[in-house]
């Protein structure tokens, strides 16, 4: 029986070798390999775009989709084999790569063509959007989708239930608060395991008691040092939000960081049981809790509001995210590619499919849904637009913030030393 | 291990054995609890993976019943994708080669450590314990490099060769430790009849080794079925990318959409579970211990 | 044992190939970044032993003596080498043994072995899952509070004291059956006579169990240990699925620091600098493989 073991062994090996034929890239047939970490139905949304872009050059797309994005691509340039464009969405990441000579320049520094020219960026996208792509004065990068991260959600019935208008100040937020806990109702869900909530409380406070300018001098250039006033004011007033934790937190300090954030999402949303009343997270989520609960009606079950102005000298900037295409190799395909991905028939395929919000000046608010205009009109309706600052900083310090910001949760005494911490770290990093 | 045990004549009177209490209800109890703590988590996906998304987001998986809430739709998204069925075929592509691969070359090399006397051995065999530390990752920028090269990066080939080389270190050492145990006059013996160093390999080692070649092969097919990060680094080539790449492509960004989550991980788990039963046998039926007889 | 050195060789020389091409090769050019910056894993700028001084002076997510006991990536290592490693092989073992005894075997073995079918991404979510500090979702808190009144939900893996034990609890129900399945193989090759003999000669199951199958399983139950503490030296998915390090990055354990520094932070010479603390970690433990090795030859 043994020898009949392992005659089956070799007889399935050869086999498979046999079977087997050896790959080789399709040479004759042009394409582009094009790596996201889109999937499922944003993935779907995007494919709208690009199989027009086949129909109409020829040119195949292939979509290399995953979530490790950054580490895999690390790997594939160090290893010599990069896709030949890719989606990231940390202009952190671009410049760092660009600097390591691993992207084309899609406009040179000295404003001469690369894969495309400045002409096509000018008609299609503000100076301020522009900027998210230049590293060292050239192009390396054009924001492909761009997304609010200023949106405080909130269900509108309890809202009136309650008598509570929609905030337009810091103060009237923290009097909504207020109401919340008068009332008995824990007033906030955040999903503090996923870090990135964190940041971006704070990003949106901080942008709005320090400015853009300020700002960018934090996050971007590390001019501001993390144990700057301004740093500290903003710090105290996240800490109205957060302390004490056990009244104004569902689950508590510790619940909260142990919460990812789609679920602390649907303990605000569920219909039965709601543990919480508020939820600041950016414009996405409007289609995950749609998704989630396809029984409420968006913008009537719930809705949002933009993060309220502090000081009134610095308004209400939005804090933003996004993704940044890039080009890894110069085959002409490539550059068609680009230039398709930034007109505007390109990009208001993509939107139109509801998945993103197009930040190209020439895409219709028309083309969007209900929620999604809730979205674009806060991207495209900004004074100022600011990328989600965690992204734009060096990751080293990205993920010391986001452990100082989890440790100032659960401690507020511990606020100096937490921002002592990031410090200490930016100070290696930049 | 030849001489550890000759076992000790223990001389307990049978009153001491008979004063403890029966061992055999005890035996039962606490296999049934540990099966339930085991299944508990594994049934919570199961159900999981029929129940539609607003149910997961606002109840847990033991309310499933009242009301009941159950749907299908998951599995038909997961099944029907684009591409799901071409990339299930490649899974078994890339899976059997590489499974079969190293367990050949390993018991090759397992022999030569544990019955064959050459220079450098031991610090050979040392090598190979050693490698078993090396984290896969910190291996990834040269070996593509390499392949980049030599022609192999997308191509199956390529991943066999990689799964081939990955899986080595444990499969030596594994081998080696249960050829070793083998009673030596089996060796001398054949020797001794003439038999050259290939039969004794081929017609006294490896079958009298099934049960460890059997559980080896099972570990080595579910760690290749299961792998994503070789795939996503040396297999550009999407006409071959396997489930495990199709499946993450279902998820969005952040891959907190539990029901297509729960029902792909029981797709993908159905094969290697098949190839556990299949296997079980092997290594259930205890041959060595007749075959030294005879 | 025969002396062939051209025979030896052959048989060996395959793998002897692949190891050198895939692990060999790859590890001096990490021994040679982790003297680096190696920025985009290129070997340069030199840096000397600049690497090895932070990791073991200035990052107290690494190595923290000034807590008590001390926190960071290498003792949570060691704290996890202490817990895992003897529960799972006792676990593995008396569930190899107690499993033979019955005629429902393979329906236990099974049972424990379908974690390992799993691939890690679904077996973090499950116990994502188990954990949920939430009790409408999260399966040990609501059982917790059917079976403790007043029990309040604890959340597992947002507490920097419970984080640890609660991974480890999940990486020995993902392991256990990997344990069960080579002892058990080991169990089913042991010749049943010796174990016929010792109970004619009246030993019951329990000295049975010491004196007679834990000896004779010894060199088996070396090799599991041995893959066991490997596995914990280099485990790295779990955590990077279940916690991310997280909270306050108390979960870290030395094959995620490697991970997340040289891939996610982008710093390839000092991920490489932990790649080689790991390999000297090891060492001890090849050492003593290595010694019954030659022990067992004489």
């Amino acid at each position: 029986m043994s020898k009949r073991f392992t005659l089956i062994l070799m007889l399935v090996a050869a086999l498979t070798l046999a079977v087997a034929p050896m790959t080789s890239a399709q040479d004759d047939v042009r394409f582009v390999s094009f790596m996201t970490t889109f999937g499922g139905s944003e993935l779907d949304a995007l494919m709208q775009s690009l199989n027009a872009f086949t129909e109409q050059t020829g040119i195949q797309v292939i979509v290399e989709s995953n979530r490790q994005l950054v580490p895999i691509l690390r790997t594939r340039i160090a290893g010599g084999s990069p896709p030949d464009v890719a989606l990231i969405p940390q202009p952190g990441n671009v410049a760092e790569f660009a600097r390591q000579g691993a992207l084309v320049p899609l406009v040179n520094a000295d404003g001469s063509p690369g894969l495309i020219d400045q002409e096509l960026l000018d008609a299609n996208y503000a100076p301020g959007i522009q900027s998210l792509g230049i590293v060292d004065g050239a192009v390396y990068g054009v924001l492909a989708k761009a997304n609010s991260k200023s949106t405080i959600w909130y269900k509108p019935p309890q809202f009136e239930e309650l008598g509570l208008e929609v905030p337009t100040t810091w103060d009237e937020l923290m009097a909504v608060q207020q109401a919340f806990l008068d009332a008995g109702i824990t007033p906030w869900s955040i999903g503090g395991g996923d870090a990135w909530t964190l940041t971006d409380w704070f990003e949106n406070i901080y942008a709005r008691v320090a400015g853009p300018e300020m700002y960018n001098q934090l996050f971007v250039t590390h001019e501001v040092s993390w144990t700057d006033p301004t740093v500290v004011e903003a710090m105290e007033l996240l800490g109205q939000v957060l302390h004490p934790a056990d009244e104004k937190l569902a689950g508590g300090a510790e619940g909260t960081v142990a919460t990812d954030f789609i679920t602390a999402a649907n303990m605000v949303f569920r219909p039965d049981n709601p543990e919480a009343a508020m939820y600041y997270e950016g414009g996405f989520m409007g289609g995950i809790i749609a998704n989630n609960f396809p029984e409420l009606t968006p913008v009537e079950d719930f809705s949002a509001f933009l993060f309220p102005p502090i000081k009134e000298e610095h308004g209400a900037p939005v804090v933003g995210g996004g993704d940044l295409l890039v080009a890894f190799t110069d085959r002409p395909e490539v550059a068609e590619l680009i230039r398709w991905m930034a007109s505007p028939e390109g990009n208001t395929l993509w939107a139109e499919t509801g998945a993103i919000v197009s930040p190209n000046i020439n895409v219709s608010l028309d083309v969007y849904s209900p929620l999604g205009a809730l979205d674009a009109e806060q991207v495209a309706g900004a004074e100022v637009f600011l990328f989600d600052g965690s992204d734009l900083m060096p990751s080293a310090v990205g993920s010391a913030m986001s452990s100082a910001l989890q440790g100032y949760v659960a401690d507020p005494d511990s606020l100096m030393e937490q921002l002592q911490f990031i410090e200490d770290t930016a100070a290696t990093s930049y | 291990m030849t001489t550890t045990t000759a076992p000790r004549v223990v001389e307990t009177p049978r009153a001491i054995a008979r004063l403890r209490p029966s061992p055999r209800w005890l035996l039962h109890i606490v296999l049934v609890v540990i099966a339930v703590i085991w299944l508990a988590p594994s049934v919570g996906l199961l159900i999981t993976s029929f129940r539609p998304p607003a149910a997961i987001a606002d109840s847990g998986w033991w309310t499933a019943f009242s009301p009941a809430r159950f749907t299908l739709a998951n599995y038909e998204h997961v099944l029907f994708s684009q591409g799901m069925g071409q990339a299930f075929r490649n899974s078994f592509l890339i899976t059997i080669p590489s499974t079969i691969l190293p367990l050949i070359v390993a018991s090759l090399a397992a022999y030569a450590f544990a019955w064959l006397d050459f220079p450098g051995r031991d610090w050979v065999f040392l090598g190979v314990l050693v490698l078993l530390i090396i984290p896969l990752q910190t291996t990834l920028v040269p070996v593509l490099q390499m392949f980049n090269g030599l022609g192999l990066n997308g191509t199956l080939h390529g991943l066999w060769i990689a799964h081939t080389a990955y899986g080595l270190p444990f499969a030596i050492y594994l081998l080696r430790n249960f050829f070793a145990s083998l009673p030596r006059d089996l060796f001398e013996s054949a020797r001794i009849d003439g038999a050259n160093e290939l039969t004794i390999f081929s017609r006294i080692v490896i079958p009298l080794s099934v049960p460890a070649l059997a559980s080896l092969m099972i570990f080595q097919f579910m760690w290749v079925w299961n792998d994503l990060l070789i795939a996503l680094v040396f297999m550009s080539n999407p006409e071959y990318q396997p489930m495990t790449v199709r499946i993450q492509a279902l998820l969005g960004t952040y891959a907190t959409e539990w029901h297509i989550m729960s029902a792909s991980a029981f797709v993908s788990m159905a094969v290697p579970l098949i190839v556990f039963f299949a296997l079980q046998r092997y290594f259930v039926t205890g041959i060595t211990a007749g075959a030294v007889k005879s | 044992m025969k002396k062939n050195p051209v025979l030896g060789w052959a048989f060996a020389l395959p793998a002897v190939i692949l190891l050198i091409l895939f692990l060999i090769y790859p590890t001096l050019r990490t021994i040679q970044l982790s003297f680096t910056q190696g920025i985009a894993f290129r070997p340069e700028p030199y840096v000397g032993l600049d690497n090895y001084i932070t990791l073991f002076t200035r990052d107290p997510f690494f190595f923290n003596l000034r807590n008590f006991p001390p926190t960071g990536a290498f003792f949570t290592t060691i704290l996890w080498l202490i817990l895992f490693v003897p529960i799972v092989i006792g676990l593995g073992l008396m569930i190899a043994v107690m499993a033979n005894a019955v005629r429902y075997e393979v329906a236990i073995k099974t049972i424990v072995f379908l974690p390992m079918a799993i691939s890690f991404t679904a077996a973090g979510i499950i116990w994502r899952f188990v954990y949920s500090p939430d009790p409408n979702t999260g399966l040990l808190n609501a059982f917790l509070m059917a079976v403790i009144p007043g029990f309040q939900p604890v959340p597992w893996l947002g507490r920097v004291d419970l984080v640890n034990f609660a991974l480890i609890a999940a990486a020995i129900w993902l392991y256990t059956g990997f344990c069960v399945v080579i002892l058990s193989a080991a169990l089913k090759s042991l010749p049943s006579e010796v174990m016929e003999a010792a109970r004619v000669d009246g030993a019951n199951s329990w000295q049975l169990f010491w004196r007679v199958t834990v000896p004779m399983l010894w060199p088996t139950i070396v090799v599991v240990s041995t893959t066991m503490i490997i596995n914990v030296l280099k485990a790295f998915d779990l955590v990077y699925i279940m916690t991310n390090g997280g909270p306050r990055n108390a979960s870290r354990i030395i094959g995620f620091a490697m991970y997340h520094e040289t891939f996610q932070n982008g710093r390839p010479g000092y991920g490489s600098a932990i790649a080689v603390v790991m390999l000297i970690l090891v060492l001890p433990f090849v050492y003593f493989n290595i010694r019954r090795f030659r022990v067992e030859r004489q």
